[in-house]
């Protein structure tokens, strides 16, 4: 043998095994059979998180669902076509007429350029994918990264049981499920996304105190900013965190390095969204985020001048730099109020910190039901099992307190605070109470399969010296016994309530959350009736109309006729000028002279309702007509609430007012319908919302006259008349 | 150029005629103007005769197309051979500007004095025009039919009548050319005889007629072929009701509940291929829920619902797709010759077509693509690059317009050449990028980015490679294993004092093989010691419990020789065995332990 150099190490050892030998050992080695079934199970997970979001598909079709992913589409659709810089710039004309919206500058587009390129890619790997089934299958596939986010998560904060938990229980919670089936092509199918990846790897980058980790984190929060307006959230978030790990004495350089390099890289980046810009530096809801940033530093500067002065220096010194920071603070304060920088606290941040005030002064904002405050019921319905797996969490976060778990207790306070506001703001709270479930759930199966595992090898050591002692060994047998049947009661209960979560989950997701709302189904098999009448409504108003025909509806129908029809509308789901809002809801509850002038004014070719009276659709526009009033009335006291109002009910019975019974609502849904039975045994005119006969039937139109109707009555279409000739 | 060429060559024929015209006479011709449809479907016997004295082969026919009418189709037949004659279009002087003459070759040369009787059937569309153009939902539709009373013709014509079909009896006016009768559905003109060349005389008819004017604008068929299997079929279509203009409002309480339709439709049926499987119904925005399909002995009939019922002037588009099997569409030569046979026009019934577009997408390799059309039609070749295309798929384009839709159902084929090689293209090409894929990944992972060599970076690559002595030692150590199993495989075997010769050869080769393993397992310690002697130490406590292990296997053997030399019964032997056998596999079951707990995390 040859003297081998120290440095190229011994002769390397060559196994005689056969390849099916060295396989078989291979595969029955703990370490590869645990990766193995963890990436089979990870597998599962992403598959079960993408495949449960698919029943909308399945029972319906492949079609984008509700109000604001129409937009989303339509976006998508001008940035594929347009490109990245038409897109930014897009100013559109389409809506909001004759205002205008600046779509590029008012929309956070995380969604869109994650479609568009998902697209690109499938179109350079040539898939020939649809557009509209990119779009359709983002939410699913955004779903199964989640999980996968979850699973590093609660890896990064626990252990890797802990991910595995987490991953399964983030795939079907039905909270976020709720916003994220096949179809739901709205921003939140993303950015809960980047919400959890950004948490991940902030607590990551908490962990390993590195810049680089920091600016990944930084790079997740881009893409929540570009997603979602809930990107405050992580903005306040995370400074509350650092203070409170400051004020628990926890606080270290790692945090310091994590959170002066996520702030500057992250505000940095943030700022490039054209909807944030500089908002992200002068707004009041990121107060915090900039002031710890500010904080921290002058802490820093402070411990690093400790060391080179003196005791007395540095008291002088602490003295100089608070009075120094009120003054500069006050100034500052003075000088952003002066010049307007400094905005006033808007409605929306009063809206998180008081769930009365949008009742009170913001019906536009109170009229929409995902913003309405939520109920127990709700939380069990969205989280199930997670309701009461959660708080174990808590206390094993607490008993066992790490930066992660810490951040992840914040994190999860927080999230629950807010989503008890706005039902719409569960979707936040699903992963804190899946990651704090994860960690009790997996926390349990441990000690509880740990115990079960441990006894029996005891026995085999103890089985000889048993024999020795008798009486010792019974009793020892029979609390091996107790203790074995305890936790195999404690595993069975966990198995127990996990499976109810997941048939639960199942369930609601089935029952609840897979309809697109743009069809409707009603009954199964032979007696099934699809009632397509919107689409139809819209393509009609696309084909049978002149380009540039401007539609006016409420603005829940916007974005769908902009979209589906193609046509210019007054009002959508954008809802960013109340006035223009509150003018068409002033129409729709004048009586048909006045509204005629308004439309006029506004250059109104059709008038579109939705209407439920003859299919029994109850989300109709009467049903929402005292929003029109009191949005209207907000801006416009001629509208008095009180003049639609019968012994405060509004009602278009018999008993409903004049007012109620001559306003343009009323008579575009009532239209012609005062002439027709639609319960067998009722008398005509049976309005089967309301359940009760409509109190004026023999409704007459001046200004208008019936353009369309659907199929079902629920989309009714009316043309504005021209102007009389004078001569 | 080549149509130029063909414009020339048509007025050239023309003017030959037009000097003939005396040569020819037509003896009688009976004309049928059918206006029970969108179209105006004429048919005409003619009586040609020769009365020159040169032989004739081209007779000149003429149509009268009033307004924006369009000849959809023409054909003529000879009557007594029902032979299809070729037809071309010419211009013929003296002819009015709204005559569409067409020179008919005849099958044979016409001899003097000879006759022949021909068929011409000529399909007329946009020939109906409302009147009133505007129509109230409460109304029916009046359509105005504009013609020649006489039938335009470049010859005399000695005899003639034409009847005018309605679709209901119900007629507003109609030109009063003596003599003429009117009975039910039906106006006679005629018998009128000797009537000179191109005499002209408006024909004009007001009539009421409620059937569809299903105008399709524009329809774009993609027929893609993948010799997997199956042939993809995409039919596109803009549709418009082309009858009176719906004027007014639309009441859906008179429409549904009053039955006051106008002159609306809202269904259309498609007779696909009986094997046509895959349906779908869709348009821009999703499916279209409003449709049925039910397959016929020798169909698959699809009746579709549009959206919404198309009144006068209303549009809307839609799609149909299908898929078929290549059996019966695709057939296959030897040579690697092709021919895919398959329906050129629209399965809609009854709708006229203005602007027709066929797509055939034939796979990636097939060249020398020939079309064999029944009627005319543009050709042009384009390439369309669909799933793991390279070089795109070779697409032959089919266009013509005014396209009528009984009339022009026909079967057509494309022959091209494939060789089947060509189909593995695709799997290859995944193999081929995976393959690429994990190459990378296997490079990527052998190379190395470090900057900067630190003292971090020589941690790490300490124990990288203490991880590979420690793989190395592992994989020793299971070698080990199986040299005992065997060992003890021979031990057991050792029943007679004659096989207890083998048992010590095995002995002795298991001895020298345990060696030798000895032998290399030390260089690999010292290795592993002088990186960490903490993991030096725990290893050394492994193979010397290994070593432990090894003398009880031998101590069994020899054991057992001993006892089987003494001649004990077999029985015997394992209960006397059976402590030290117990023992030793706690020995090994310990050694197992120890070797997941030191090399586990490697």
């Amino acid at each position: 043998m040859s003297p081998v150099k120290p440095s190229s190490g011994p002769e390397p050892y060559v196994s005689h095994a056969s390849l099916f030998e060295t396989a078989k050992r291979y595969l029955t080695k703990t370490k590869s059979q645990e990766l193995l079934l963890r990436s089979i199970i990870l597998i599962f997970v992403y598959l079960l998180a993408f495949c449960i979001r698919l029943f909308s598909v399945l029972r319906y079709e492949s079609v984008i669902h509700e109000f604001d992913p129409y937009f989303n589409y339509r976006s998508t659709i001008n940035l594929v076509q347009e490109g990245f810089y038409e897109f930014w710039n897009w100013f559109d004309a389409e809506s909001w007429h004759p205002l205008g919206r600046v779509v590029g500058g008012t929309v956070y587009p995380g969604l869109m350029f994650t479609a568009a390129i998902l697209y690109k890619v499938s179109q350079f790997l040539t898939a020939c994918i649809k557009l509209r089934d990119i779009c359709v299958f983002t939410a699913p596939f955004f779903a199964g990264n989640t999980a996968l986010i979850a699973y590093l998560f609660g890896k990064e904060l626990k252990d890797t049981e802990t991910g595995l938990v987490a991953a399964a229980l983030m795939a079907v919670v039905p909270g976020y499920i709720s916003r994220s089936v096949a179809g739901s092509f709205d921003n939140e199918a993303v950015a809960i996304f980047a919400l959890v990846t950004t948490f991940y790897l902030w607590v990551r980058a908490v962990n390993q105190g590195t810049i680089a980790s920091a600016v990944l984190a930084a790079f997740a929060y881009l893409y929540m900013a570009a997603s979602w307006g809930a990107y405050v959230f992580i903005s306040n978030l995370i400074p509350l965190y650092v203070i409170i790990m400051f004020v628990s004495g926890r606080y270290s350089r790692r945090i310091y390095v994590a959170y002066t390099t996520f702030w500057a890289v992250g505000s940095l980046l943030a700022m490039q969204v054209r909807f944030i810009g500089f908002n992200h530096v002068t707004s009041n809801e990121l107060l915090s985020f900039n002031g710890v940033f500010v904080g921290l530093q002058v802490w820093e500067a402070l411990v690093f001048l400790r060391t080179k002065l003196g005791t007395k220096q540095f008291g002088q010194l602490v003295y100089l730099t608070a009075v120094a920071a009120g003054a500069v603070g006050a100034a500052g304060t003075a000088i952003l109020v002066l010049s307007g920088k400094l905005n006033p606290w808007t409605g929306r941040f009063w809206t998180l910190l008081d769930p009365t005030y949008a009742k009170k002064f913001i019906p536009i904002v109170a009229s929409v039901s995902e913003h309405q405050p939520t109920t127990w019921a709700s939380y069990i319905f969205d989280l199930h099992v997670l309701v009461f797996a959660a708080p174990a969490g808590l206390y094993f976060c607490f008993k066992r307190p790490t930066d992660g778990t810490i951040f992840l207790t914040v994190f999860a306070l927080t999230a629950i605070y807010f989503s008890g506001i706005m039902v719409r703001l569960m979707l936040v709270a699903a992963p804190a109470f899946v990651l704090l479930s994860a960690i009790a759930v997996s926390s349990i199966l441990q000690s509880a399969s740990k115990e079960l595992r441990t006894p029996a090898a005891a026995e085999t050591k103890t089985s000889p010296v048993a024999t020795r002692r008798g009486r010792t060994s019974a009793s020892n047998e029979e609390n091996i016994t107790t203790k074995k049947s305890t936790n195999l009661m404690i595993l069975g209960l966990t198995f127990l309530a996990l499976w109810s979560y997941s048939s639960h989950s199942v369930w609601v997701t089935s029952e609840a959350y897979s309809s697109p709302s743009i069809v409707l189904i009603s009954g199964w098999g032979p007696h099934r009736v699809v009632l397509d009448d919107f689409r139809e409504a819209y393509y009609w108003l696309r084909h049978n109309t002149a380009p540039d025909a401007k539609v006016m509806s409420w603005w829940d129908y916007g974005y769908q006729i902009t979209a589906m029809g193609n046509r210019t509308v007054i009002v959508d789901n954008n809802t960013w000028n109340n006035t223009h809002i509150a003018t068409v809801g002033r129409a729709m509850a004048s009586n048909e002279t006045e509204a005629y002038k308004i439309m006029r004014q506004l250059d109104v070719d059709y008038a579109l309702v939705i209407f439920g009276g003859m299919s029994g659709y109850s989300s109709d526009d009467i049903n929402k007509f005292l929003w029109m009033v009191r949005i209207g009335g907000g801006v416009f006291p001629v509208i008095k609430e009180s003049d639609y109002l019968a012994n405060g009910d509004y009602t278009v019975s018999s008993r409903g007012t004049q007012t109620m019974l001559n306003s343009l609502m009323y008579k575009l849904s009532y239209y012609d319908f005062g002439n027709i039975m639609t319960e067998h045994g009722k008398g005509t005119g049976y309005d089967r919302v309301r359940n009760y006969e409509i109190g004026k039937k023999d409704v007459q139109l001046d200004h208008l006259y019936e353009a369309f109707t659907s199929e079902h009555w629920i989309v009714r279409i009316y043309r504005v008349k021209d102007l009389e000739n004078r001569f | 150029m080549v149509r130029l060429t063909h414009l020339l060559l048509a007025s050239l024929l023309a003017l030959a005629s037009s000097v003939l015209a005396d040569n020819i006479k037509l003896q009688q011709v009976d004309r049928k103007i059918s206006l029970n449809s969108q179209f105006v479907r004429i048919t005409e016997t003619v009586k040609v005769k020769n009365v020159g004295n040169q032989v004739v082969s081209e007779v000149i026919l003429c149509e009268s197309l009033g307004g924006d009418a369009v000849l959809s189709s023409y054909k003529v037949v000879e009557t007594s051979s029902k032979n299809v004659l070729t037809v071309s279009s010419a211009t013929v002087a003296g002819a009015p500007a709204e005559a569409a003459c067409h020179s008919v070759n005849l099958a044979k040369p016409l001899p003097a004095g000879e006759t022949v009787g021909l068929t011409v059937t000529a399909v007329l569309a946009k020939a109906q025009i409302p009147y009133p153009a505007e129509l109230g939902q409460h109304e029916t539709q009046l359509m105005l039919y504009n013609g020649n009373v006489y039938v335009l013709s470049p010859y005399s014509v000695s005899s003639q009548t034409t009847e005018v079909i309605l679709p209901t009896s119900t007629v507003k006016s109609y030109t009063d050319e003596k003599p003429v009768s009117k009975s039910d559905n039906k106006i006679k003109y005629g018998k009128y005889d000797l009537i000179k060349p191109f005499t002209e005389k408006r024909l004009s008819v007001h009539f009421e007629n409620n059937k569809p004017f299903k105008h399709i604008l524009t329809y774009v068929k993609e027929i893609e072929v993948s010799h997997w299997g199956n042939i993809y079929v995409e039919e596109k279509y803009e549709i418009k009701n082309a009858g009176a203009k719906h004027t007014g409002s639309f009441s859906r309480l008179k429409y549904a509940h009053m039955n006051l339709k106008a002159n609306s439709f809202r269904d259309l049926k498609a007779i696909l291929p009986r094997s046509a499987h895959s349906l779908y119904y869709v348009d821009l925005i999703g499916n279209i829920s409003t449709s049925n399909v039910r397959k016929a002995p020798t169909s698959t009939v699809m009746d579709l619902e549009l959206r919404y019922p198309l009144l006068g002037g209303w549009k809307v588009d839609f799609t149909i797709g299908y898929s078929v099997p290549l059996k019966g569409f695709l057939t296959s030569a030897k040579s690697g010759q092709r021919r895919l046979t398959m329906d050129l026009s629209s399965p809609l019934e009854d709708v006229f077509i203005e602007d027709m577009v066929v797509r055939v997408v034939l796979p990636e390799g097939a060249t020398n693509i020939k079309a064999n059309l029944p009627y005319d039609m543009e050709k042009s070749f384009d390439i369309k690059y669909t799933y793991l295309d390279t070089t795109g798929r070779p697409v032959l384009v089919l266009h013509k317009q005014n396209v009528a839709a009984p009339e022009h159902a026909a079967k057509f084929s494309v022959d091209y050449d494939f060789n089947t090689v060509h189909i593995l293209r695709e799997p290859l090409l995944l193999v081929g990028v995976f393959f690429a894929l994990f190459v990378a990944v296997i490079a990527y992972n052998r190379m190395e980015f470090t900057i900067t060599r630190d003292d971090k970076w020589e941690a790490a690559r300490s124990k990288e490679v203490l991880a590979t002595y420690m793989e190395q030692i592992q994989a020793l150590l299971e070698d080990e294993a199986t040299i005992l199993l065997g060992l003890a495989r021979a031990t057991n075997q050792v029943r007679e004092a004659s096989e207890v010769d083998t048992a010590q050869r095995e002995k002795t080769t298991v001895e020298k093989r345990l060696k030798d393993l000895e032998e290399k397992v030390k260089p690999l310690l010292a290795a592993v010691e002088s990186r960490s002697v903490r993991v030096g130490s725990q290893v050394r406590d492994v193979l010397d419990k290994a070593r432990l292990l090894q003398s009880r296997y031998f101590k069994q053997l020899s054991d057992r020789i001993d006892l089987v030399k003494k001649g004990v019964a077999l029985n015997e032997i394992s209960r006397k065995l059976a402590p030290a056998q117990d023992a030793l596999n706690a020995a090994k079951r310990e050694l197992e332990g120890t070797i997941m707990t030191v090399f586990g995390a490697y």
